[in-house]
């Protein structure tokens, strides 16, 4: 048992001016564990009246206090309920750290001290469907390749699915995976993945949390179909400098964060590189050609009554070399090759409430943001070189006012895209392909919060032109939630979205080796999309809930490759596909504020499309999906993370034949001459995804514990991908040449264990 | 100025390429399992047909994909006058092969195993071009001229009914050949120009360069076109250099139609089967027409600043191997050096054939004489080791012992 004595730090208590007539003050702070993390669902009381919540950063905001000295009493589950005294100024703003001490769990914690989580604060106040959110503690639980990693939890919520161990891509409720909007502190991110979608972008140290919203969302959020996750950067609220050094098989990372003297500027930053290829070269004569590294930063800042943030990104994949080095003498080859993608962000943000506008309170949210992704890809040195760059300028911003019954805001987009795609030779003197595009897409919205008595309504609508493809959409958006019970909600929402940015990929290849995006003009669509969600939320208890959303939903001018397009014309490089789907989610959720948390995900989905007149089912019509997630944190400071992921097979298209392919020698007039080699023999398929693969199934294990060494905690950790070593199928390969004919599979993921060390100071 | 082979479909190669290292990568760490015998697949025919107005045989060659029913014989060397058989194919027989011209004439094409004493050209139909052929010979019946700016339909059936049909227009062009002066192409620092008058109803310009590994053709839409030496082929597993010293390339420049170009800028996905552009009815491949416009050969050499590279002669070993050898760098990967070049045979007729080898961190070295200038055609493979001035080793297979002397530096 661990029982610590009480430890309050008062981190640089510092008062702003006071603002001209104002009679009462705020306290703004941040609640941290005694490790520094950030404390969530932490109650704020004076005088016994609960002031405030601290949200997923452990951020509060008191306001409307009497000045002077006042008992600020703090309390959270797992932690000593602590006061402290605060002076508050007159009109003017306090800034705090509580840092809360650590106690067992051993008095009913369910019953007794429990604060409001995130969950139940969104299903108390927010319409939202299809919503989950994920702190950084749960992140780091969850067991996977080698290291904690964000879009692979994505990957196991409700509604979502992976296409397979190697693709840290997703769909969300037969949605194509370039229909997911990726928000990191709201700026856009167009390719979050490292090693052709094995790993995801984010580091896990540098984030806080994550919300996904499956459907429905609100007017604030558009450009794309599917879902929209939004990943929140992490904030250190500790004096001083504190942060963690992590070794996994995978990678290095450190993390550094802290708020510097006045409490009011928090600083966070994280970088990260994988190794192999420095170990591959200094204990073999063999050279691993890739590697990747990324870094991350985040700045926030209190200015007066509101909050300056800024985010910034910088990820490289880096694969060159001679990838054929090792053939055999027959063959003259050797083809260099250098290949390198990655995305660089940055973006501020500034956020202010406003204490009286048009008679409520109000905040002003502005944002601007630069994204880029590129891609280069050089094969030999100049002889083909593809080159796609995507940048994203936005400007953004809105403003809500905070009435008792409505809460309206409203907003505005404005997105400058520059995409450039080349395919050129400089050896063989050509330009194959290029396309420069720069369109500007311009977003007004307005939505509201309306309650009253048992109901919630979110009517809103969002109006969007695309300058290059001369489109203007109006995209009306409704939420309802019905509270049938203070516990049990019923909800229902639908909407209308539209998307511009069209990732170009054959969904049919099972893994993502790169995208690369282009833009509607008037030749390439704005894809459409329309969905209707009807579901009920029931809390079972404090810190436990059961969700069942029933969804549909219609595609329009979805856009896919042509693969028989003419070089001479522009316009046939994509054709149109329309398509629907449907099905049912459900959740039990155990959020994380006691010892065990998790979830339990199954997905119901059906999806078709239709495509020249002919149906079929996307790569993505998994039927259905079962995730099962749990961490247990243990008295004795063990953490154990498990999953058990269930799914029915995807489609695949089954080869039915292989081509020989003849070659043409104009000089012998025949159809072997001309050079050697054998002749190419191709693939025949049958009907497009006519068959499945059978069924998917893989539990994955992780334990960790962290230690107290001097003024370190080292956490050592060993995970278990794929405990049992299932063989599920990642795809089929056909040999018709042999007789008899053979189909051989080749596997996802084996048993790979993995183990690593964490030390935070 | 613009080339294909383009957009996408070079794109389809690379991810293509990229998933198959992934699949190998996966194979070499044992991630394959459960193969198991399948049912037979569907076979379907497949067709592959030229026109070309200078040629005097026309041939459409037959064949049905393969399904597993059928045993390859992959110790055949490839055949120009038995392409399906030697050449992995299932050869369909007894089809009937129906070549219709623009005026009504039509020619049924002879199945060559028909009447060759050899029985060699098993699914190859041939007909005779009647504009330059005085007569047709062995294929009564079976000649038609054609004719450039015409139309053509092809109906193809075979035994057990299968109808294939397709069309081509002929590109109206004169079939006469401008030759490409045979030269020495230091890929190094040279690069090959090309150009050509403009040929009416042609849908491309093929540029083709016989590489060891195999042909690298372009499809062009201008009248010139310059090419490096250095230059690549991305569409060939390994990316090999198109021009390799020491070996003699053919290059050709021709006009195609609309069907020969979408077939060979086209490809099926590995994984899906689908992606390839073929015009026919009722079956795969491509009825095309082709009419050769400027042909020739260079013969590649390269800079020379390596001690590997240079003349050698044989000083021991069997009369059977040749009397020098020309060796290059071609790359280098790692320790290893890939080495090209060709070896002397006298005969001044014929390109010296070529040679093609690998030099490790030790200096061990392992040459492949070829019989021409494919790598398909390995005569002699010699082990040995580079000691700064001499090869010294052995012929694979006989032990016989081998030394052949530098005598000077390659292209001095």
């Amino acid at each position: 048992m661990l029982v610590c004595a009480a430890l309050l730090a008062v981190g640089g208590a510092r008062t702003t001016p006071a603002q001209g007539g104002d009679t009462t003050g705020t306290v703004r702070g941040v609640v941290v564990s005694p490790a520094g993390d950030s404390l969530a669902g932490a109650e704020i009381r004076t005088n016994g009246v609960r002031r405030a919540t601290t949200d997923d950063r452990g951020r509060f905001t008191a306001r409307n206090l009497p000045p002077g000295r006042i008992t600020l009493q703090v309390r959270a589950f797992g932690y000593r309920d602590t006061s402290l005294p605060v002076d508050v100024p007159r009109g003017g703003t306090v800034a705090v750290t509580v840092r809360l001490d650590a106690v067992a769990v051993v008095l009913r914690p369910v019953r007794t001290v429990a604060g409001r989580s995130v969950e139940r604060e969104r299903f108390e106040t927010s319409p939202d469907v299809g919503t989950f959110a994920v702190s950084g503690s749960t992140l780091s639980a969850v067991p996977g390749l080698g290291e904690a990693d964000v879009l692979r939890t994505v990957q196991l919520l409700p509604g979502v699915l992976a296409r397979n161990d190697f693709d840290a891509g997703y769909n969300v409720r037969g949605g194509e995976s370039d229909q997911n909007l990726i928000l990191l502190d709201g700026i856009p991110v167009y390719n979050p993945f490292h090693l052709g979608g094995l790993f995801g972008t984010f580091i896990d140290d540098a984030v806080e949390r994550v919300d996904l919203l499956a459907g429905g969302f609100s007017a604030a959020h558009g450009g794309r179909l599917s879902s929209v996750l939004d990943v929140t950067s992490a904030e250190q609220g500790q004096q001083g400098v504190h942060g963690s050094v992590g070794v996994s098989l995978l990678s290095t990372s450190l993390a550094l964060g802290g708020a510097l003297g006045d409490g009011r500027t928090t600083w966070n930053v994280a970088a990260r590189r994988t190794y192999a290829d420095a170990l591959a070269r200094a204990v073999t004569d063999d050279e691993l050609p890739y590697h990747f590294y990324d870094a991350q930063l985040h700045v926030a800042r209190a200015m007066g009554a509101g909050v300056l943030s800024l985010t910034a990104y910088h990820g490289r994949d880096l694969l060159s070399g001679d990838f054929f080095s090792s053939d055999d003498s027959t063959r003259v080859r050797s083809g260099d090759i250098e290949f390198g993608w990655g995305n660089d962000l940055a973006g501020l943000s500034f956020e202010r409430p406003i204490r009286r506008l048009l008679g409520d309170s109000a905040t002003l949210v502005q944002r601007a943001s630069v994204s880029r992704f590129g891609t280069a890809l050089d094969i030999g040195a100049g002889s083909l070189v593809f080159a796609n760059r995507v940048t994203d300028v936005r400007l953004g911003g809105s403003l809500t006012w905070h009435g008792e019954t409505h809460a309206p805001s409203v907003g505005y987009e404005v997105a400058r895209h520059q995409v450039h795609y080349a395919l050129s030779s400089d050896a063989a003197t050509a330009n194959l392909f290029a396309l420069g595009q720069r369109p500007v897409a311009a977003a007004l919205y307005a939505e509201d919060v309306w309650k009253r008595g048992d109901l919630v309504v979110r009517p809103g609508v969002r109006v969007e032109h695309v300058s290059d493809a001369a489109w203007t959409g109006v995209s009306p958006r409704l939420a309802l939630k019905y509270f049938v019970t203070p516990d049990v909600a019923v909800t229902a929402a639908g909407g209308r979205y539209a998307q511009w940015m069209h990732a170009i990929r054959n969904e049919d290849l099972p893994i993502r080796i790169f995208d690369f995006w282009v833009a509607s003009d008037r030749y390439v669509p704005v894809s459409t999309a329309t969905d209707a969600v009807l579901g009920t939320e029931a809390w079972l208890s404090a810190r436990r809930f059961v969700r069942v959303e029933a969804f549909w939903k219609r595609y329009g001018r979805l856009t896919e490759a042509d693969s028989a397009d003419d070089p001479d014309v522009r316009g046939d490089e994509f054709r149109a596909v329309t398509g629907h789907s449907y099905g049912l989610d459900l959740l039990l959720r155990q959020v994380e504020t006691g010892p065990l948390s998790g979830w339990v995900a199954y997905s119901f989905a059906v999806s078709r499309r239709t495509k020249g007149g002919a149906d079929y089912a996307p790569a993505q019509d998994r039927r259905h999906n079962l995730n099962i997630v749990a961490t247990y944190r243990s008295a004795r400071r063990y953490v154990f993370g498990a999953r058990f992921g269930l799914g029915t097979g995807t489609p695949y298209t089954p080869i039915l034949s292989q081509l020989v392919r003849r070659t043409y020698d104009p000089l012998g007039n025949d159809w072997v001459g001309g050079g050697g080699g054998d002749p190419l023999v191709e693939a025949v398929g049958g009907a497009r995804n006519s068959r499945r693969y059978p069924l998917y199934h893989r539990f994955d294990l992780s334990v960790s514990r962290p230690f107290v060494k001097r003024r370190a905690i080292l956490t050592p950790f060993l995970q278990v991908v794929n405990a049992y070593n299932r063989k599920n199928v990642f795809i089929y390969t056909f040999d018709y040449e042999a007789s008899p004919p053979t189909r051989e599979s080749v596997s996802q993921f084996p048993l790979l264990p993995s183990v690593g060390l964490k030390v935070e100071f | 100025m613009r080339a294909s082979r383009a957009g996408r479909a070079a794109l389809r190669s690379v991810q293509g390429a990229g998933l198959a290292a992934l699949l190998a990568t996966a194979g070499a760490n044992g991630c394959e399992f459960d193969e198991q015998t399948v049912a037979p697949g569907d076979a379907r025919l497949a067709v592959h047909a030229v026109l070309n107005p200078g040629a005097g045989d026309q041939t459409v060659l037959v064949e049905r994909t393969l399904t597993g029913n059928a045993q390859m014989d992959d110790g055949l060397r490839p055949d120009p006058l038995d392409p399906i058989v030697s050449r992995r194919g299932v050869p369909v027989s007894g089809a009937r092969v129906v070549v219709y011209g623009p005026s009504g004439d039509s020619a049924v094409a002879v199945e060559d195993r028909t009447v060759r004493a050899d029985r060699k050209g098993a699914g190859v139909y041939r007909f005779r071009n009647a504009a330059t052929s005085p007569g047709p010979g062995p294929f009564a019946g079976a000649f038609i001229p054609i004719l450039a700016g015409a139309q053509y339909r092809l109906r193809v059936t075979s035994p057990e009914g299968d109808l294939v049909t397709g069309e081509t227009t002929v590109p109206q062009a004169r079939p006469v050949v401008v030759p490409i002066p045979q030269r020495n192409f230091n890929r190094d620092t040279d690069s090959l120009f090309l150009f050509w008058e403009r040929v009416p109803l042609a849908e491309r310009y093929e540029l083709r360069f016989d590489a060891p590994h195999g042909a690298f053709a372009l499809y062009v839409d201008s009248l010139e076109y310059l090419i490096a030496g250095g230059v690549r082929d991305p569409f060939s597993e390994g990316f090999p250099a198109v021009f390799v010293p020491g070996f003699t390339e053919a290059v050709t420049v021709g006009a195609v139609d609309r069907n020969y170009f979408d077939y060979y800028r086209s490809a099926n996905d590995p994984f899906t089967g689908h992606g390839l552009i073929s015009h026919l009815d009722g079956g795969f491949g491509f009825f095309g027409s082709y009419v050769l416009l400027r042909a020739g050969a260079v013969q590649v050499t390269a800079t020379v600043d390596e001690a590997i590279e240079g003349t050698y002669a044989r000083v021991v070993g069997p009369f059977s191997l040749p009397g020098g050898l020309v060796l290059y760098v071609e790359s280098h990967s790692g320790v290893r050096t890939q080495i090209t070049g060709n070896a002397a045979t006298g005969s001044i007729s014929q390109a010296p054939p070529g040679v093609i080898g690998v030099l490790d961190g030790q200096l061990q070295i392992v040459l492949a004489l070829l019989a021409g200038q494919s790598i398909a055609d390995t005569v002699a493979v010699l082990d040995g080791r580079f000691d700064g001035a001499s090869i010294t080793g052995t012929v694979r297979g006989s032990g016989a012992p081998i030394e052949y002397r530098q005598i000077r530096r390659a292209g001095r």
